[in-house]
Parts: structure tokens; sequence; C-alpha cells
């Protein structure tokens, strides 16, 4: 009966999944194969075969390992804070509060301003001669290059949260009503605290969201790119100079060979990472749909 | 909710619809079959940012004089969105952002066009990539081609590893200087030798009454003059190392910071558009020479005849003259169509294309083809080259008489010329950096030594990648 | 050793201090420090709204400080007046960037258009196939879908500009270049929504699936009856964050679309300058409009999502 089943499943799997795989493989995973093989060549036109020359001299740059390491320290910083602050705020806007629903679209505001409006209030905020320099000046501080000085990764990840919180507010919150009520009630009858409830029941159900919001902070995390570069240009101060610049200038230049060895070294470093993540998913999920 | 599901479908089949035939109707070959050279129909692509009266000029008059050749100009635009002179800058920008992307794209994927406009492409990249043909080697193997007819010293500027992989059209001289020769009096100017400290301090006690000492320079311009051509004193390409921490790129901060604040050189870009042509109030006239008109009416129009053209000082001596390459073209090394684009990169550089400078179709800058520029230098020479009355108008209502052209200055102009040994880099990148990251200090609100340092920073980011 | 003063501090200060307070207080505290944050999460959009009522001259008076290269600046020596002072409310409310924008330059609706015409299938498209997908990762078993999760996951990784060039060669020999399918194509078949939708999909308890499935439904049933309603909040959240992303997208109609006609809004509005700015904050305006009405919309629906899933089967 089992075997049956499994067979069965297979075949249904298949079904379902055609669609999706077929345009996945066409539009994402080939190109994603194209460009591997052409990180083992030295040009994109016409070139020849150079092995793993290509991920040699990479590490051997100083400006790849510059940037690799602020990309690596930026995510580090704003990935972890960005899913508090967004939990925190789920879990507060969950219940019942006055004007819940006004607060809930007002986070989700910042996703929706185009790129053009972030660039223009950026530059009237922080600009040398922005506004905040002039409410610095008046409080009697002085004022400071915001963008030109290591205080550009705060802003930059400021920004970041500013922008995002609301996206992963939107996709906590989903997760949270997903948790059925009545295991809420159970608990409490069973005499559990409230504490003990959002440790044992939220947290631990919450777990296939938390995975999906940790990779979705970190694809955003790259993502706060294109309003540095409209900002900052190709080359912004050194502290935020960061993958996707590097990945941004090789690409104008058409060194196409280190573009894509840099986009597989960081697809590595992070593979090893969902690879982990994943792991200890797979085994919290099993165990809640049994 | 039955209904809202059938509204939705029906609006969504719509969109899919026009998302199709959208697609449908702009389908053009790229490149042509690929038969042998001269059989069958051919169709060129030329990759333009914008297509102007000049590209339409050059693609008729070949296609006339080459039946079954079909020219198509490719133009990269993001938007039909008609703008102000504002906003004009910023649709360049855009424009131009597509351009370079779609470009690269194209080429890295083996489907570039068969000519480009590589004025602001970075060519040296895609020479290294082998995707540009060696146009010098075309010239050697094309045995109808008369390299003794073209000013091939300015060719030769633009060579890049030996090789020539982008080849200059029309000439703009950048560092040619027109002084007023009354207010210079007997100054003793070695023009070859020259450093910017020595103009500052020859124009300090010169500069007229609320005038500047550069006209037609605005100030926001200084420092990339200063350091372009020349700025491989700062930058080794070769070695990737820059030296902008360096107390001379700081002194030539300094010095021209100090010579905007003291008044030396002044002047806004609006300013210049405001006072427009006429008598000048600068000690030099700085804006270049774009046509060999310019040279004869020039000094009449802003020195009433009396100055000489002078050679822009340099950071570093004996550099010769040097110009801006109006139209840089380049053949894409992949193209199918190799000796027809070659052809028409000839034909662009023949005497009948290259001696129309007038209107909307001509050619701006100066010829290299040398019988195209000996007839515009002639057409200097007639009685009636300036009209009927031989008057030039000048703003005012003013009118002032241009008097005979002499042989003698006809060959100076030449001599400017065949001395031209260098080219202004057109590497963007790096003269944008200097840009934006030197405004601050010339507005005073940082120092000199964070400035150069983050310029320091960002060229060596950029040599180093 | 910190966490262990923090915890005390939480315990012996501030929880009884909230607990002390009676729930009304303890909700007004909770409003307020909400607003607080609302407020500053709003301030660049009510910004970007009342910047646009105001007439050309009076942005380019207020924003004098952060504008204009060079030029103007750098003749006069810095002293300390020049800083940007926000203007909240126009001096004239005008809506003259708003006619020039709606009247004056029709471009602006028809790449409005245009972004429609790319966004709205995308988001169509995407939310069947990745349905159709995020079940068969969740609900059925079969061998190779842990491994072809993680392909999906690490592809979805990949910045844009690694599968550009393949992408276009791709595109080019499918016939699609300067389609807006080249866009629209890779748009739905994106690992995002099968990523979303699968953790959704994992939360319906098997005690569901298996009811059902002994009711004599097969799969397609299932995945309809069952799966689908409870999945709302989850395709309500893709909905809205698919269109929110390919909304914005810049680079791809860069490449992909020659022609200057079919570019859409995002683009244009990827380089603004001094001079426009009062149109860009009219054009913007209109620009967010669309994405704040689905958001309201799209809201609603989580609110139905929590009645659903509160109801046994």
């Amino acid at each position: 009966m089992l075997k049956r089943r499994k067979f069965n499943e297979g075949i249904t799997a298949g079904l379902f999944l055609a669609p999706s795989a077929v345009g996945f493989a066409l539009f994402f995973f080939i190109p994603f194969l194209i460009g591997c093989y052409y990180s083992l060549m030295d040009s994109p036109v016409d070139g020849s075969f150079v092995g793993l020359r290509n991920y040699n001299d990479l590490l051997h740059n100083e400006v790849f390992r510059r940037a690799a390491w602020n990309t690596f320290r930026f995510t580090a910083i704003s990935v972890p804070l960005n899913m508090l602050l967004s939990l925190g705020l789920a879990m507060m806007l969950n219940r019942s509060v006055y004007l819940r629903s006004l607060f809930r679209i007002s986070f989700l505001f910042p996703l929706v301003i185009p790129v053009a409006s972030v660039v223009l209030i950026w530059q009237i905020v922080f600009e040398l001669n922005g506004s905040l320099n002039g409410l610095m000046q008046s409080w009697g501080m002085s004022p400071r290059d915001w963008m030109e000085s290591h205080n550009s990764l705060a802003v930059v990840i400021i920004v970041y949260l500013w922008k995002n919180i609301g996206y992963n507010m939107v996709l906590f919150l989903a997760g949270l009503q997903n948790i059925p009520v009545d295991y809420y009630e159970a608990a409490s009858i069973d005499g559990a605290g409230k504490f003990r409830q959002w440790r044992s029941i939220t947290l631990v159900y919450l777990t296939p969201t938390t995975f999906f919001v940790f990779i979705i902070s970190i694809i955003n995390s790259f993502k706060v790119f294109r309003e540095t570069y409209m900002i900052a240009g190709e080359y912004p101060h050194e502290d935020i100079y960061m993958m996707q610049h590097y990945m941004n200038n090789m690409f104008k230049s058409l060194d196409y060979q280190k573009l894509t060895s840099a986009a597989f070294l960081m697809a590595l470093a992070i593979t090893l990472l969902v690879f982990v993540l994943f792991l200890v998913e797979r085994r919290i999920t099993n165990s809640i749909s049994g | 909710m039955k209904k809202n599901m059938l509204s939705l479908t029906v609006v969504l089949i719509v969109m899919l619809l026009s998302a199709c035939s959208g697609g449908g109707t702009n389908t053009e070959p790229n490149t042509g079959p690929n038969t042998g050279p001269n059989t069958g129909p051919i169709t060129l692509t030329l990759a333009v940012t914008r297509t102007e009266g000049f590209f339409e000029e050059l693609k008729q008059k070949f296609e006339a004089s080459h039946p079954g050749v079909t020219v198509n100009i490719k133009e990269y635009v993001t938007s039909t969105v008609d703008k102000s002179a504002s906003g004009f800058l910023q649709q360049y920008q855009r424009d131009m952002e597509k351009f370079v992307s779609t470009v690269t794209t194209e080429m890295a994927s083996g489907h570039g066009p068969d000519l480009l406009v590589t004025n602001n492409l970075p060519y040296k990249k895609y020479a290294d990539k082998h995707m540009l043909a060696d146009i010098n080697k075309l010239m050697s193997d094309d045995t109808s081609f008369d390299s003794s007819k073209y000013f091939t010293n300015v060719f030769d500027t633009m060579k890049y590893k030996g090789g020539l992989y982008a080849i200059p059209t029309s000439v703009q001289f950048t560092n040619l200087w027109l002084g007023d020769s009354t207010l210079l009096g007997g100054a003793k100017i070695d023009d070859n030798t020259w450093s910017w400290q020595d103009f500052a301090d020859l124009a300090k006690p010169l500069v007229p009454q609320g005038g500047t000492a550069l006209g037609g320079l605005p100030t926001d311009q200084l420092l990339l003059t200063m350091l372009n051509p020349g700025i491989e004193q700062f930058v080794d390409m070769e070695n990737k190392k820059a030296s902008f921490d360096s107390p001379e790129f700081k002194n030539l901060l300094t010095l021209a910071k100090t010579m905007i604040d003291e008044g030396i050189v002044s002047g806004s870009f609006e300013d210049m558009i405001a006072a427009g042509k006429g008598r000048g109030t600068g000690l030099f006239e700085a804006g270049g020479f774009r046509y060999v008109d310019e040279f004869v009416i020039g000094p009449i129009e802003r020195f009433n005849g009396n100055a000489t053209v002078y050679r822009a000082p340099s950071t570093t001596p004996n550099q010769g003259y040097s110009f801006r390459s109006n139209l840089t073209l380049s053949i894409n090394d992949k193209s199918k169509n190799k000796e027809m684009a070659w052809e028409f990169l000839k034909f662009a550089l023949s005497e009948e294309i290259q001696v129309e400078r007038e209107g909307k179709s001509g050619m701006r800058g100066m010829p290299v083809n040398k019988d195209a520029f000996h007839q515009l230098l002639d057409k200097l020479k007639a009685p009636d080259a300036f009209g009927e009355s031989r008057t030039i108008q000048i703003d005012e209502g003013k009118e002032l008489t241009v008097p005979p052209v002499t042989q003698v200055q006809l060959d100076n102009i030449e001599s400017y010329m065949t001395g031209i040994r260098s080219v202004d880099e057109t590497d963007d990148k790096i003269f944008n950096l200097i840009q934006t990251e030197s405004e601050p200090f010339f507005s005073g609100q940082k120092s000199v030594e964070d400035v150069a340092k983050s310029i320091q920073n960002k060229v060596e980011t950029y040599l180093n990648e | 050793m910190a966490s262990e003063g923090a915890k005390s501090f939480i315990r012996f200060r501030v929880r009884p201090l909230i607990a002390g307070m009676s729930a009304r207080m303890r909700k007004t505290l909770l409003v307020a420090v909400l607003a607080g944050l609302a407020v500053l999460f709003v301030f660049p959009i009510a910004l970007t709204l009342t910047q646009s009522l105001m007439s050309e001259n009076e942005i380019t008076m207020n924003l004098a400080p952060v504008s204009a290269e060079g030029s103007s600046r750098s003749l006069d020596p810095r002293a300390d007046s020049d800083y940007v002072r926000l203007k909240w409310i126009p001096d004239r409310v005008t809506l003259s960037q708003f006619y020039y924008v709606l009247v004056k330059q029709p471009q602006f609706l028809f790449m409005f258009w245009n972004s429609v015409i790319l966004t709205v299938p995308i988001i169509a498209g995407q939310i069947v196939v990745s349905a159709l997908a995020g079940y068969a990762f969740s609900q059925l078993r079969f061998r190779m879908r842990e491994p072809l999760f993680f392909i999906y996951i690490v592809t979805m990784l990949m910045p844009f500009q690694v599968t550009l060039v393949p992408n276009f060669i791709i595109a080019d020999r499918l016939g699609l270049l300067n389609s807006y399918l080249a866009i629209i194509f890779p748009g739905i078949f994106g690992a995002f929504g099968v990523f979303l939708l699968r953790q959704f999909m994992t939360y319906i308890p098997y005690a569901y699936v298996e009811a059902a499935r002994i009711d004599g439904c097969n799969q397609l049933q299932i995945f309809l009856r069952i799966v689908m309603p409870l999945c709302k909040p989850g395709i309500a959240a893709l909905a809205m964050l698919l269109f929110i992303d390919n909304w914005n997208m810049v680079e791809q109609p860069l490449i992909f679309l020659q022609d200057a006609t079919k570019q859409p809004l995002s683009v244009y509005l990827s380089v603004i300058g001094e001079g426009e700015r009062g149109i860009a904050f009219a054009a913007c305006s209109i620009y967010m409009m669309p994405m704040i009405l689905m958001m309201l919309y799209a809201e609603n629906h989580l609110v139905e999502g929590i009645q659903l899933s509160g109801i046994k089967g």
C-alpha cells in the first residue's frame, strides 16, 4: 500500500510541478549553468577555457575581498535586526489594537515608494546640505557628510530597515495567523502561561515562516543596492562598496567572467548557509505536519 | 465572486494579447544573411544613442552608391518625452545608460551591431575582449586605402596596445586657447612648457575688471581642464596605481581653488550662455575650436582682431595639441559583414562626407581627411567667404569686417592639425569621480586632504576591480 | 551575562509597571508607540505627496541647497545658512504638476499602461504556476523533492546580472526580443512564489488532507477545494509582494525592450534630475497609487484569511 502511494505521488507531483519546473529551468536554471560555464572562460565571446583561474584571481583581488567583507558585514547586522524588529511589530499588530489596519498599512508604505522618490528624499535628508545636517546644526552639533564617511554604513542599514521591515511584517503576520487558535486554547487549558505559549507554540510553528523570512531578507539586503547606487554612484565610500557594486561594475566593463565567478562565490557562501538552515527547518517542519 | 473571476480573466487575456502582439511586429534582422561580401542583400547595423540628420544623410548617400546594401540605424532611447533644457541632461543620462547596458549585453552575447559609435563606450575594454576589429589592419589590407590622404597622427593618438580599435572621424581642438594680445602686451609665454602655476601668476595682474582669465570655461570645469590631457601623471593604468594623494595633486587642487577664489577664473555655465558671443571679457578664450572658420572669426569677435593662439598649460610639458573626437566609430569584430562595414567606415572618412560641415546633416568638428580639410581652408580664402560684405554680426548689433585671410593663417591652422599628439581621455569614470568628489572642496566644506584621499580611494578601487 | 541583566530588568521593573497599568493604559501605550513608528515610516510618502502639490518654483527654492552641480554653489563660500528646511505645507496648493504629467505629456500615461501590461500577467501567472508547484513540494512525497527545492532556492539567490546575458541569448533564440513576453515569462516562472506558497502549505495539518483523501478526493480536488482556500493569506501576501517587486523593475526593460514606447514608468522614474523635481514628485504620486490600492485590497484578504483558518474543516 505504501509503496504504491509513493510511486503514484511521483507522477502526480510531476504533473503539478511541470509548468513551474519547465519555465524555471528555461529561464533561470539553464542561464545559471551557462553563467557557470562563462566563469570558466576568459572572455564571453570566443574565449578559451581557463578552469579555475578566474576564481583564483578573484580571491586574491583586494577590491573583491573588500566588497565581500562589506557585504557580509552589512548582511550580518541588518538581517537579524530586521527580523527581530519585524517579528515584534507583527506580534504587536496581531491582536486587536485600535486603528490596527491603519498601522499595518503605514508600515507597508515604504515598499510602495518608487526608487526615484527614495533617492530624492534621501538626498534631501542626508546630503551635506540636507535637512538632517540642518537639524543637527540647530541643535549645536556639527554637520557631517553622511554618505562619505564611516557613517555611510549606518545610513544604508537604516534605509534597508525602513524599507523592509514592512515586507517581513506581512510575512510574519500571515504566518502568525496560520497558527490555529485552538492550539493556544488547548495550551492555556493545560495551564501554560503566556510566555510559555509564545515559546512553544508561536516560535515553533513560526519556523517555516522564519526560515522563509530569513532568506527573503538576505535577498532584499542585496536589493538595497539599487538605492545606494542611485545616491552614491558606482564607487561609493569604501565602507559600503559591496558585492553588487563590484558585479555591476564588472558587467559594465564587460568583464563577464569576473562577474559570474564573483556571483558564484557569493552563491556558494549563501548556499552553505541556506543548507544548514534548510536541514534545521526540515526537521522541525516534519514534526509539525507529521 | 464568480463574476469577479470572469472579469479578471478577461482583463488578463487582453493583457497577454497586447503583450504578445507587441512582440510580433518588430522583428528586424540584426545582420544580413551570411552570404559573401558582394552577393545578395546586406543589412548593416549602426548603433547610435540617438539618430540625427547626419546619420540619415550618411545612410542615404551610402545606400545610393552601394546598391543592395541597407543601412539600419539603431538607436537606443528610453523615452520620447520632450524636455526643456534642464531635463535634457537627465534624458541624455538615461539614454546613455540604456545604450551602454544594451550594447554591452548584445556584444557579450555575440549579437552586436556591425558598427558602433564609441564616443562614450569603454572601447578599450571591448578591445581587450577581442570584440572590436583592428582598423589599422583593415587599412593595410585594403590596397585602395591611401593613408597619406588622412591626418594619421590623429588616428595614432587613439591606438591601444598597438591596434586601432576606435577611429576618430572628426576633430575638435580642446587645448588651444585664444589670447588677448592687447591685454597680454608683450608677455612672454612659452606655450610648450608653461605650467598652471605659470598661468596663474601671469594672469593674475592682467585679468580684466569683472571678467575672467579663461572665457568660455565655467569654473566647475576648471579642474578637469587642468587634468585632461595629462591625467597619466596621476593614473598609471598599466600598473593599476593612482597617485591622487600626492603633493602634486593636492597642489593642483589648491591652485584651482585659489584661482577661483581670487577671481582669476570666474563665471558659471549660465553666465556663459547669457553672455553669448561678442566682445569677450576674458583674458584668454578657452572654449576650444570646433570649426576651421573659428580660427579666423574668433580673434575678430572677441579681441578686435588682436589675438594669438596658444597651447594651454599642462601638468607635463611638451604635450602637443590635443583634441576630442566628435564621432568615434568602431567595427564589431564578430560582424558578419565586416568588409561592408569597413566600406561604410571608409565612406564616412571620404572627402565627400568629410567636407560637409553645415547644418543638420553636416558633421561637427573638423575633417581628418586632408583633401576635405584643404577644401575648407581654401573656402576661407574666397572673397565671399563671409558673405558679400565680409562682415560678421555681434550680439549688440555691431558689425565687424573680416580682413582677407592670408596663406600664413591657413598654414598655421594646418599646423595645429598636424601637431596633434594626444587625445583627451574619454574614460569618463575617473573624471566623473574627480568632479563629484572635489565639489565639496570647492565649496569649502571639505579639506583638500579629505577630498584627495577619497578620490584616491575610489580611483584605486576602479583600477583594481 | 548582559541578557541576564536585561531579563531581570524586564522581570522586576518593566513587567510590574506594565502589569500595574490597566488594560486600557496598556493598549494606549501600544498605540502610542506604534503611532510614533508609523509616522516615521510614512514621512517620505507624505513628503512626496505634499511636494507634488507645490509649484516648480517653490520646490526649486526650497531644495536649492541640495540641487545644482557646481556652478552657483562653488562660487559662494559656504556659510552656515544653507540647509534644506523641509516644507510641509505648500504656500500655494497647485495641481500644475499633475496637470503637466497627465494632460500635457500623455507619454506618462502610456508608460503607466506599459507598467501594467508587464506587472499584471506576471502576478497572475506566478500565482497559478507557483501554487501548483508549492503544493507538490509541500504535500506530495517524491524522491527528488528536497534537492529540487534546494536548487530553486539557490538559483533564486543569483543577482540578475549573472543570468542577464544568457537570458538575452535565450530570449533571442525564442524570438522574444523587444516583446513584453521576454520579461513576463521569466517573471511568471520565478522561484519566489514557489518558495512562499510552499511554506504556507506546509502549515496545513495533514489531517485535513488525509480526511479528504479518505473521502475519495483525488489530488487535484484536494488542491482546489482544501489547500487553496486555506492559503488565502499567503496568496494575498504573494500578490502584494510580487506587485511591488515588478512594478519597480528597471534593468530588464532597459535591455529587453528596444522601443522607447514600450518602457514602463519605473524606467523613467529611475533617473530624476533637477528642474524635473516637481514633475517627478507628481509622477511618483501617481506611480504609487496602484500599489497603495493593491495593498488596501490585499489587506482585506488577509483579514478574511484569519477568519477562514479558524474554521474547522
